[in-house]
C-alpha cells in the first residue's frame, strides 16, 4: 500500500532548480533513505514532504490526498509528521519529559496519558530515568534519543530524519543508525531518512534514493545499489570503483590496457560500440605466480605495480595493465608486492557492471 | 489514536480568501504603519518644511540663509573640527586599554573593564559640569591645586575652550573606542603574531605590522562612531561652548529652535549634518563589513597574553589616568559639590549639608515629576521599541513575508539621525493639527522610541539569530502553530537577553538630552531637561545634587542588568551600537 506518493516533484530557488523532477511511492512502513553529496537537493525534498518549502512543481500526495501542489500547501504543523533535525532542535528551556511531551499536549491528550506515553517511549529509548534532566545536562547522544522519543511518541503520518548523525562522534554515530532502525522496526513508521554518508543510508534503509544535482540517480536496494549502479555517479559515490572506458572491437572489448573477449560478458548487444564498466577494486585478484587453473569465464592479464598504500587491514595497488591505463586493486594485508613487480591480475567479467550513463 | 492521524481534507488547504489577510500580515502592515509614523514621516517632513516658509509656501530661502551668515558656516567649521578631534583622542584613550586588557597580561582588566562601564553610563553632562568644577578657570579645583603648588596667580587649565570642549567629550566617548577595538582584538589569534615572530619580528614589530593593521575596520569603525557622536552632542556644548562663545552646529540648531521659533531654518541647516552622518554611518557599515580580513573570521587559533613585563604597570597606569579623568575626578567633585553648602569651601563638617537634595526632592516645583517621568517615558519607551524591534526582528529574520527586510531597513534607518534633528522632524510631524502632540508625554516617548529603536533591533536581532530556526519548525512539525512556537519557545528562549536589550534602551532614553531638550512641554520635563534648566539660575550645588540623584536611578537598573545578565552586557559590541 502506497503511504505517500511524491510526483514530478520540482523545485526553483531564485530560478535556479534545487530538486528536478523527483518521483517516489513509498509504502506503509518502509524506511526510505535519500542519499546525495550536499547540495544535491536531498534536503530540499525533504522538507517540501514536511511542508516547510512549498514545490514549484509536482504533487505530494499522503494517503491518497494531496498535501503539497504549487497552488497550495497545508502547512507543516497539519500534516501529522515529525521531523529530527540536524541540530536535534531540543528546547533548552523545558526538561526531557516536556520535550518528549509537547507533541502530546498540542494533541489535548490527558496529563495522566501524556505522562504514560512519555514514560513508555523514554524507555524505549534507554532514558527513562533521566526524564526530570534539562538538555544541556545531557551528552550528545543522549539528546538525540530525546529527538528520537519526541518525534516518535506521537505516532507520526511519516517520520522525516534530516542528517540526525552528523553531529555526532564516530562511535556513537554508529552505535545510532542501529538505534533508528530499531525504533523503526518497533514502531514500524514508515520513515524517510536524509543523509550524505552512504554507510548510514545502507545500514538503515530498505530502498535508497541516490540523488545528484537535483535529481534522482537510481532508487533500488542497498545491495543492488551496490553491486549493480546504473549512472557513473551511483557507481563511484557508493563505495569505491573503477571506472574503465571500453570500445567493442569485432569479438573483443578493448580496455585501452587488456582486452576480454565479448562473449564473456552478458547483454553486450544492448549497448553501444563505446562502453564504461565499473569494476570493484576488492573484485579483482592479484599474484606474483600465473594462477594454475582457469575458473568459469575468469580473465587474465599481466601488470606493473605502480603504486602501493598500506591501510593496515588492506593494501592498495595502483597496476597498469599496459597503455596508460591504472587499476585500483585491493588485496588482504598479507598480500605484499613491490612497487615495478609484474603481477598477474584475475578479474571475473561477472563483477564488471556497465554503466549506462 | 486516530484522531492523532486525522489528516485534513482537502478542501482545509485549498487557499481561502482569508488567507490573503492573515495574522502574520496583518501584524506585518501593522508594523509598517508604525515605522512609517515614527521613522518615515519625521523625516519626510524635515525635508519637506526646509523648502518652506512659515505660512507653507514653497521656496529656497531656507538654504540661502543658511549659506549666508558668516557664524552659521562657522558652526560647521567648528562642529567638523570637534568630530576629528575627539574621534582621535577617543583612540588615543581607547586602543592602549582595549590592547592591554584583551592581549596582554596587565593587571587589574576586570576593575578597568568595570571602570570603561561606569564611564560609558556617565551621562556626558554630568560629566561636563564636573570638569567645569575641576578646570573652570581660577576656581577649579585643579588650577586652585596648581596655583597653590607653585604660586602662580593664574591657573593652567581652561576648561571653557576648544581643547577643553574637546577633551570633555572625549573622555566620555572613548567607551565605543574600547568596546570596537577589544572585539576586534579578541578575535585575533596569536598565530598571526607568532608567525611574524618566527620570520624575526619583535613584538613590538608584530603589534604595530600585524595586530594593528588586522583591526583597521574596527579601528575606522570606531573614529566614525566617536567622530559622529561628538558632532551631534549638545549637553556638553551647551555646557562648555556655550559659555566659550564658540558656535557650534548642535548649538545653532538649538537656537533656531529657540525664540523666535525658526523650525524651518533649523531643518535646512540640519540637512547637511544628516548627509554627513548618513554618509559616514553607511562607510561605517562597508568598512565593517568587508570581508578582506582573515583574523576577523572568529574561532580557530590559539591565544595567549603576551608578557609585558615591567611595561604592564606603565599601561596600567596610563589606564588609570585616563579612568581617573573620567571618574574618580569627576564624581569626587560631584559627591563633594551635592552636599555642600558652597562647592568651593572644600570638604569640611560645616560645609556639610543635605539641603541640595532636600530641595529638589521637597520644595522644587517640578524636580519629583521630572524624576518620576524620567523613569516612566523611559520605560514606556523601552518597552515600545523592544516590541517593535522584536517583532520586526523576527519577521526579517524568519522571512516570514516577502520584501520584510524593508522593515529592517526602517528600523535602523533612525541610526543616521541626530538626536535634534529627528526631533525637528517630530516637532515638524506632531506639534501642529491633527496631531497637536506639542509638550506632552506622547511626542516625547515616540521620539525615544525612535531614536532608540536601532539599539533595541541590532539587539533582537542578534538575540533572534541565535535561535536556531529549527527550534521552531520543530513545533510546527509536532502540531502546534507559528503563535505557539512564538510564545512556548522563542519567548521563554530570549527572554534573557531581551531583558538585556531593554536596559540598552533605557539607561540612556534616562539620561537623553538632544531630542528632549527640544520637544519637552511644562509639565513633561525630565531628569536630564531639569538639569539645563538649572544650569541657568541654579547653583552648580543642585545640579550635582540633581546628578546624584539621575546616577543612582540609572545604577539600580544597571546593577540589575550586571546581576541578572554579567559583567560585560553593555559593553558587547551588539549593544554599543
Amino acid at each position: 500500500m502506497t503511504k505517500l506518493a511524491i510526483r514530478n516533484v520540482g523545485k526553483d530557488f531564485d530560478g535556479v532548480p534545487a530538486v528536478r523532477d523527483f518521483s517516489l511511492d513509498i509504502a506503509a512502513g518502509a524506511f526510505v533513505s535519500l542519499l546525495g553529496p550536499s547540495g544535491c537537493g536531498k534536503t530540499t525534498m525533504l522538507r517540501m514532504i514536511a511542508g516547510f518549502v512549498a514545490p514549484s512543481r509536482g504533487t505530494i500526495e499522503l494517503n491518497g490526498r494531496v498535501l503539497s501542489s504549487p497552488s497550495a500547501s497545508l502547512p507543516p504543523e497539519k500534516r501529522g509528521m515529525s521531523m529530527i533535525f540536524q541540530s536535534y532542535a531540543i528546547w533548552p528551556h523545558m526538561t526531557v519529559a516536556e520535550n518528549v511531551g509537547f507533541g502530546l499536549k498540542l494533541r489535548h491528550l490527558p496529563a495522566s496519558e501524556i505522562r504514560r506515553r512519555v514514560e513508555e517511549v523514554l524507555a524505549v529509548v534507554r532514558l527513562n530515568n533521566l526524564s526530570a534532566r534539562y538538555p544541556a545536562e545531557l551528552s550528545g547522544g543522549q539528546q538525540q534519543r530525546v529527538a528520537l522519543a519526541r518525534a516518535v511518541v506521537i505516532q507520526p503520518e511519516i517520520l522525516l530524519l534530516d542528517e540526525p548523525l552528523s553531529n555526532l562522534d564516530a562511535n556513537l554515530r554508529e552505535e545510532m543508525r542501529f538505534e533508528i532502525r530499531r525504533l523503526h522496526d518497533e514502531f514500524k513508521m514508515t520513515t524517510i531518512y536524509v543523509t550524505h554518508d552512504q554507510s548510514e543510508a545502507m545500514v538503515t534503509s530498505d530502498e535508497i534514493v541516490v540523488m545528484n544535482q537535483g535529481g534522482v540517480e537510481q532508487i533500488d536496494n542497498p545491495y543492488a545499489l551496490y553491486n549493480r549502479p546504473r549512472t557513473r555517479f551511483v557507481a563511484s559515490f557508493i563505495g569505491r570503483t573503477n571506472l574503465l572506458p571500453a570500445t567493442r572491437t569485432g569479438e573483443g572489448v578493448d580496455f585501452h590496457g587488456f582486452t576480454i573477449p565479448a562473449n564473456r560478458f552478458d547483454h553486450l548487444d544492448d549497448l553501444g560500440p563505446e562502453l564504461l564498466f565499473s569494476l570493484r577494486p576488492q573484485s579483482i585478484h592479484i599474484g606474483r605466480s600465473q594462477p594454475s587453473s582457469s575458473a568459469t569465464g575468469e580473465f587474465r592479464s599481466q601488470g606493473k605495480v605502480l603504486k602501493r598504500a598500506y591501510f593496515g587491514d588492506r593494501w592498495d595497488y595502483a597496476i597498469n595493465p599496459g597503455g596508460d591505463l591504472s587499476v585500483l586493486v585491493s588485496t588482504e594485508p598479507g598480500q605484499q608486492c613491490e612497487v615495478g613487480e609484474t603481477v598477474w591480475m584475475t578479474i571475473n567479467p561477472r563483477d564488471m557492471v556497465a554503466i549506462m550513463a | 489514536m486516530s484522531a492523532l492521524r486525522a489528516i485534513p481534507s482537502p478542501e482545509a488547504i485549498v487557499k481561502t480568501p482569508s488567507q490573503l489577510w492573515n495574522p502574520t500580515k496583518l501584524v506585518c502592515a501593522a508594523l509598517a504603519v508604525a515605522l512609517v509614523f515614527l521613522v518615515g514621516n519625521p523625516l519626510l517632513r524635515l525635508i519637506l518644511i526646509s523648502f518652506k516658509t512659515p505660512t507653507g509656501a514653497f521656496t529656497f530661502d531656507n538654504y540661502i540663509e543658511i549659506v549666508s551668515r558668516w557664524r552659521y558656516l562657522v558652526g560647521y567649521r567648528n562642529s567638523l573640527v570637534l568630530g576629528f578631534s575627539v574621534a582621535s583622542l577617543c583612540l588615543l584613550f581607547g586602543v592602549p586599554m582595549a590592547w592591554g586588557v584583551s592581549r596582554t597580561d596587565m593587571p587589574g582588566k576586570q576593575l578597568i573593564q568595570l571602570l570603561v562601564l561606569a564611564t560609558f553610563v556617565t551621562p556626558p553632562f554630568l560629566g561636563a559640569t564636573s570638569w567645569v568644577l575641576l578646570a573652570g578657570p581660577n576656581a577649579g579645583w585643579l588650577n586652585r591645586a596648581y596655583m597653590a603648588i607653585f604660586g602662580t596667580q593664574t591657573g593652567l587649565l581652561n576648561i571653557y575652550s576648544f581643547p577643553g570642549l574637546v577633551f570633555v567629550i572625549a573622555i566620555y566617548s572613548f567607551p565605543y573606542t574600547f568596546v570596537f577595538t577589544k572585539a576586534a582584538l579578541d578575535l585575533v589569534s596569536s598565530e598571526m603574531e607568532d608567525a611574524a615572530n618566527c620570520l624575526g619580528a619583535g613584538r613590538a614589530r608584530a603589534t604595530f605590522s600585524i595586530t594593528l593593521p588586522l583591526i583597521r575596520p574596527a579601528l575606522l569603525g570606531a573614529w566614525i562612531i566617536t567622530f559622529l557622536e561628538a558632532v551631534a552632542i549638545i549637553s556638553s556644548s551647551i555646557i562648555i561652548a556655550l559659555p566659550a562663545n564658540i558656535n557650534l552646529v548642535s548649538l545653532q540648531l538649538w537656537e533656531f529652535f529657540g525664540y523666535p521659533l525658526r523650525v524651518e531654518t533649523a531643518a535646512a541647516y540640519a540637512m547637511p549634518l544628516l548627509l554627513v552622518t548618513l554618509g559616514l554611518v553607511l562607510l561605517q557599515r562597508r568598512i565593517l563589513g568587508a570581508r578582506g580580513y582573515v583574523a576577523l573570521t572568529g574561532k580557530g587559533g590559539e591565544r595567549r597574553l603576551i608578557d609585558l613585563g615591567a611595561w604592564r604597570w606603565l599601561l596600567l597606569a596610563y589606564a588609570g589616568l585616563v579612568l581617573t579623568c573620567s571618574l574618580v575626578l569627576p564624581y569626587l567633585v560631584l559627591l563633594q559639590a551635592a552636599f555642600a553648602k558652597a562647592w568651593a569651601q572644600g570638604l569640611s563638617w560645616h560645609n556639610l549639608t543635605f539641603a541640595n537634595f532636600y530641595f529638589l526632592l521637597f520644595q522644587h516645583s517640578t524636580a519629583k515629576q521630572a524624576i518620576l517621568n524620567t523613569i516612566v517615558y523611559s520605560s514606556a519607551a523601552a518597552t515600545l521599541a523592544l516590541g517593535l524591534a522584536i517583532s520586526i526582528a523576527y519577521i526579517v529574520s524568519r522571512r516570514l513575508v516577502r520584501f520584510g527586510n524593508v522593515l529592517g531597513v526602517f528600523a535602523f534607518a533612525p541610526f543616521v539621525i541626530p538626536g535634534m534633528v529627528l526631533a525637528i522632524g517630530f516637532y515638524a510631524s506632531y506639534a501642529p493639527p491633527p496631531f497637536a502632540l506639542a509638550g506632552t508625554a506622547a511626542i516625547l516617548v515616540l521620539a525615544f522610541v525612535t531614536r532608540f529603536l536601532p539599539i533595541a533591533y541590532s539587539n533582537a536581532s542578534a538575540a533572534i539569530r541565535g535561535v536556531n530556526p529549527e527550534m521552531e519548525e520543530a513545533v510546527l512539525i509536532l502540531g502546534g502553530s507559528r503563535f505557539v512556537a512564538i510564545r512556548r519557545v522563542v519567548g521563554p528562549l530570549l527572554k534573557r537577553s531581551l531583558l538585556g536589550a531593554w536596559l540598552l534602551v533605557f539607561i540612556p532614553a534616562c539620561r537623553e538630552v538632544s531630542s528632549a531638550l527640544f520637544l519637552y512641554g511644562p509639565n513633561t520635563r525630565t531628569m536630564s531637561v531639569l538639569f539645563f534648566d538649572l544650569t541657568e539660575g541654579g547653583s552648580f550645588e543642585q545640579l550635582a545634587a540633581l546628578g546624584v540623584i539621575l546616577l543612582c536611578t540609572t545604577l539600580v537598573f544597571v546593577g540589575v542588568g550586571l546581576k541578572s545578565l554579567g559583567r560585560d552586557f553593555m559593553l558587547r559590541k551588539g549593544g554599543s551600537e
